[in-house]
């Protein structure tokens, strides 16, 4: 609920949860472990602990012991110089000539003393004391509000100390007036690192744990068919989202140490789908609206309810093809292992690509081959009740905007559209009744893909709608039917890796013999008479009389999907328009 | 109902009151709803700022528990009262001149005296006042505040002052920052270089161009201030080093104008303006009336509206009302008290003893006890308590509550909360600017320093 309201300033974002991200994503709402722990590097506030100096917490590349602490940068537009000025007036000039000098000269400083309060830490005076990485910062953790002295140096490759440069200022007070962070930190300096791609333990999250930054599964980039000439990646639809990369036989995910190393092989993942580019956003946010209500109505009335239409028909025909799991459980050992694809049988030219044909490997296939019709028919089933649904909002909306006297008085709009886009902007194909091969999936995918055709028509149609005359409920609507576009496409690219498995002559998902009938033939008559009552009831439901709606649902699920799938078994297809 | 139409900007509209008591349950209201072209959700507790639908913005005017419960979804609790005890004070003032050379006609403090002899702040006295400061601060910033009178009257103690703090806050090792109160005319050479070295944020009490000026600000012979207070702060303006400038104008019921004054402290090289109007003083002429407050909003809106333009021409922002409520509008910024006044702050008089601010030296009912026997935790804690704005009405059934914090205490104790509804638009103006700038001009923020 909380995205309808659009947060403006700091306090309403602090309480914004983005989309997709759990609860406990903000640093608010962490259980307040910090480094050395999980979710806060403490060593992020302590590396400014010093007035215009970043220190980072390392051990030398050079054999240098008792040093820890290495001047990354000088930054002299840090704010609180101003203040550390007052008091030490010689600080600015100090750090100005040590910014030059870093600029002169690739060697690094590093922290060789620290000097509080008259007690001096300086390796060579207190015994045992290692000024390691952790040393140094456990050191600077306990220096008090105040006086500091810092005295650096720096070291050529034979390990010989160059000379000293001695800074004096106050430590940080971390904090600015209001209990603020002090304002020296930039944005995302205090959350950086930590629980973070190019960390070793990384490997170890789940996406339950920091879902913001570790999903565990996601959609690749580039999908079959997306990019012409580019042929399909092997295994597509949900992968793993650590995967090794190039892939490599039984290397399912990068290690421990290659995380370190290939963090920028992850890719960023946004709505579910790896980025290959740079984020740019999609047509739901970028839409151009309609010019007017005018048109708006138009498109409705003549290309999308038309277009929701042609699409249930479709989609509900191409179910008709596809075996029943009954079907596939009542085919004999020997018809199955004929119709299965030549890389399911025993071949010598391809000894691990599939099985063989023994008995124990034909029950395998078999329960596969159930298992793939049930999941295909049961996606087709819920993708072409979902475009009713969507016929139906869209003649709501028809309706709710002529009540608002916007466009013409409604009628409902049931025409069948007879161009499909076909996913590049402004093409089409012919819509048409086809069994699933991978030319009926490429083309549904092609049709639903997030910025193709039919979610890029509804964005606009939102875009308009996003108005405080028009929007609201109109608005919600519009959205649901834009989020779902989402979901099918997903449900057809899983489809698509099914159906190229068997993609051959006679695939053995499909009814054989399979074919549309014309409409003269006897076998389908039942079911044209279905889809002739159920035009009937829905004019009439649309028009104003909810209970003709609920009738048409029945008589879609008693009657019409029974006589489909009636005559599809007996290798007839309905030509439903 | 007012209706204040801003001629390039949002209209305000006065008068509306939404989520005041929803559902008549008697609790502070916890949202406000700003009706405008870009229809907006303030959510009162956390100072949050959202943008809705017109329909959903009518929904909620409506009362639609649904989208009531979502909006609260989003909304944190209110700002607490301070600690108790209070923390030492970060910020003291130094009456260190309790005269003036000027005899203003609408001056709070009695041309600096208080209603009492003119005097001067001993320097060992200042001095223990610094020491209280700097032991206090614990590691935190610390302000040394000078104001009078006119300060510049005991000129020597202030030098002495800053260079002695300077000495005890950098032993300590904490930071330290000055500021003062000045009407200009007394500026030596001398205390430009001690403004522009030690970063002192400089106030010139100054009302507007000549004529403007001169109608209160007067000196004792009878004329008028605003040359030589301008010629006394030339170089200071010319070159003000690390130190930054900034004109205060009193706006009276004479002149309810806004935006001429800041030009005119505009041309004279003040790089930041602000106005505040009179409520209090002596001159009852001057003060502001029950119905001074709407064409008063009015001169602000238009003010602001001309400072919006004069940014979005390239110029660089000058008002600072504005500035500052935008700024505290992104920020969130939510207080249940107006000020850091008893609190963060306290004012130490030419005798010695603590004050609430340095508006209510020598009054003896905002005492807080002095430098020998230290601030009384018991009296900065009662005057807190009752004045925050939980505590009181009319501020516990206001959405503003926690912008506003209630209004200056010395002003409300002594003629009561009259400005309300100004005040309360020109918030809602500053929201409504806000929300527009945010979604169509964001670079105006950032040129503000709104970001």
């Amino acid at each position: 609920m909380s995205g309808r309201f659009v947060p403006l300033n700091l306090s309403a974002r602090l309480q914004q949860s983005a989309t997709g991200n759990p609860a406990a994503a903000r640093l608010a709402s962490g259980v307040a472990n910090c480094f050395p722990g999980l979710e806060f590097d403490h060593r992020n506030l302590d590396r400014r602990f010093f007035p215009g100096l970043v220190v980072e917490f390392a051990d030398p590349l050079v054999a240098q012991p008792s040093m820890g602490g290495v001047v990354t940068l000088v930054d002299l537009d840090d704010p609180v110089l101003d203040d550390a000025a007052v008091t030490h007036p010689e600080l600015p000039d100090d750090l100005a000539a040590l910014a030059a000098d870093m600029t002169a000269d690739p060697r690094a400083w590093w922290i060789v003393r620290i000097v509080q309060g008259g007690v001096v830490i300086d390796p060579q005076t207190i015994k045992g004391l290692e000024l390691d990485s952790l040393g140094t910062w456990r050191i600077v953790r306990s220096l008090e509000p105040g006086p500091v002295q810092l005295v650096l140096n720096r070291f050529g490759d034979d390990g010989v100390a160059a000379g000293e440069v001695t800074l004096d200022g106050p430590r940080r007070a971390y904090l600015a007036a209001g209990d603020s962070i002090d304002a020296g930190y930039a944005p995302g300096e205090l959350t950086q690192s930590l629980c973070s791609p190019w960390q070793h333990d990384f490997r170890d999250c789940g996406c339950y744990y920091w879902a913001s930054n570790h999903p565990d599964i996601a959609i690749e980039a580039v999908q079959p068919g997306e990019e012409p000439g580019v042929p399909p990646p092997p295994g597509t639809g949900w992968v793993n989202w650590l995967r090794a990369r190039p892939p490599r036989d039984n290397v399912p995910e990068l290690g421990y140490y290659e995380i370190s190393e290939r963090y920028q092989d992850l890719a960023v993942v946004l709505r579910d789908r790896e980025s290959a580019d740079p984020y740019r956003p999609d047509t739901a946010e970028a839409a151009v609206p309609y010019a007017t209500t005018d048109e708006l109505v138009a498109e409705l009335r003549d290309g999308l309810a038309p277009l929701e239409h042609a699409l249930t028909l479709e989609y509900l025909y191409a179910w008709s093809s596809v075996r029943s799991p009954q079907e596939v459980a009542a085919l004999s050992d020997g018809d199955l292992a004929d119709s299965l694809p030549l890389r399911f049988r025993a071949d010598p030219a391809h000894p691990l690509d599939g099985v063989s044909d023994r008995p124990g490997d034909i029950t395998y296939l078999r329960s596969r081959l159930r298992r793939d019709v049930t999941f295909l028919r049961e996606q087709l089933r819920s993708t072409a009740i979902s475009e009713m649904r969507h016929l139906s909002w869209v003649n709501l909306l028809l309706r709710k905007l002529a009540a608002m006297g916007i466009g013409t008085p409604y009628a409902p709009a049931l025409g069948i559209a007879t161009d499909i886009p076909a996913g590049l902007p402004g093409a089409t194909r012919p819509a048409a009744l086809r069994p699933l091969v991978h030319a009926t999936v490429a083309d549904f995918e092609a049709v639903e893909r997030p910025t193709g055709g039919l979610d890029g028509l509804y964005a606009r149609v939102r875009a308009t709608l996003d108005t405080p005359e028009l929007g609201g409920e109109l608005y919600d609507i519009a959205s649901r039917i834009v989020d779902d576009g989402v979901d099918h496409y997903s449900s057809f690219r899983r489809m698509a890796m099914i159906v190229d498995v068997y993609d051959q002559p006679s695939p053995p998902h499909l009814r054989p013999g399979f074919t549309l009938a014309p409409r003269t033939e006897p076998k389908v008559a039942r079911a044209l008479q279905a889809q002739r009552g159920i035009m009937t009831l829905l004019t009439l439901g649309y028009s104003g009389d909810p209970s003709q709606i609920a009738e048409a649902r029945g008589l879609m699920l008693a009657g019409l999907e029974g006589a489909i799938d009636s005559s599809a078994r007996q290798g007839f297809g309905v030509p439903l328009f | 109902m007012t209706t204040v139409e801003s001629d390039r900007w949002t209209p305000v509209t006065l008068g509306v009151r939404h989520g005041e008591d929803p559902g008549g349950s008697g609790e502070p209201p916890w949202f406000h709803l700003v009706p405008g072209t870009r229809p907006l959700a303030w959510l009162v507790g956390g100072s949050q700022l959202f943008e809705v639908t017109q329909s959903d913005f009518d929904r909620l005017a409506a009362g639609d528990a649904a989208l009531v419960a979502a909006l609260s979804d989003m909304a944190v609790a209110g700002p607490t009262g301070p600690a108790s005890p209070p923390e030492p004070p970060t910020a003291v003032s130094l009456a260190l001149a309790q005269s003036c050379n000027l005899s203003c006609s609408y001056c709070y403090a009695d041309s600096g005296q208080f209603g009492g002899p003119a005097r001067r702040m001993p320097v060992d006295v200042a001095r223990r006042a610094v020491d209280n400061l700097v032991e206090g601060a614990d590691g935190r910033r610390v302000t040394l505040g000078f104001i009078g009178g006119e300060v510049l009257l005991h000129r020597e103690a202030l030098h002495d002052v800053v260079a002695y703090a300077e000495d005890r806050a950098g032993a300590a090792g904490i930071p330290i920052g000055f500021s003062i109160t000045t009407n200009g005319t007394l500026v030596t050479p001398a205390d430009v270089a001690l403004f522009r070295s030690h970063s002192f944020a400089v106030t010139v009490s100054l009302d507007g161009g000549a004529g403007v000026n001169d109608a209160h600000r007067r000196s004792r012979r009878g004329g008028g201030s605003f040359e030589r207070a301008v010629a006394g702060v030339a170089e200071l303006l010319a070159d003000p080093g690390l130190a930054k400038v900034a004109a205060r104008s009193t706006v009276t019921r004479h002149d309810l104008t806004v935006q001429e004054r800041v030009e005119a402290l505009g041309a004279v090289g003040f790089a930041e303006v602000g106005v505040s109007p009179l409520r209090t003083g002596p001159d009852r002429q001057a003060r502001f009336a029950a119905t001074d407050w709407a064409p008063f909003l009015a001169e602000m809106v238009r003010a602001a509206d001309a400072e919006m333009e004069r940014i979005a021409a390239g110029h660089p922002p000058r008002f600072t009302n504005l500035s500052t409520g935008l700024r505290e509008i992104h920020r969130g910024s939510a207080r249940p008290l107006p000020c850091g006044s008893a609190l963060s702050y306290v004012a130490v008089g030419a005798d010695g003893d603590y004050w609430t601010c340095h508006r209510t030296v020598d009054n003896p009912a905002y005492r807080l006890g002095d430098l020998d026997e230290g601030l009384s935790a018991t009296a900065r804690q009662s005057f807190l308590d009752r004045r925050q704005v939980d505590a009181t009405e009319p501020c516990r059934s206001c959405w503003a509550r926690y912008l506003c914090g209630g209004g200056c205490h010395a002003e409300v104790d002594e003629v009561g909360r009259e400005g309300c509804d100004y005040i309360r638009g020109w918030l809602e103006h500053c929201i409504s600017l806000y929300a527009e700038c945010q979604a169509r001009r964001p670079e105006l923020l950032r040129a503000m320093g709104v970001s």
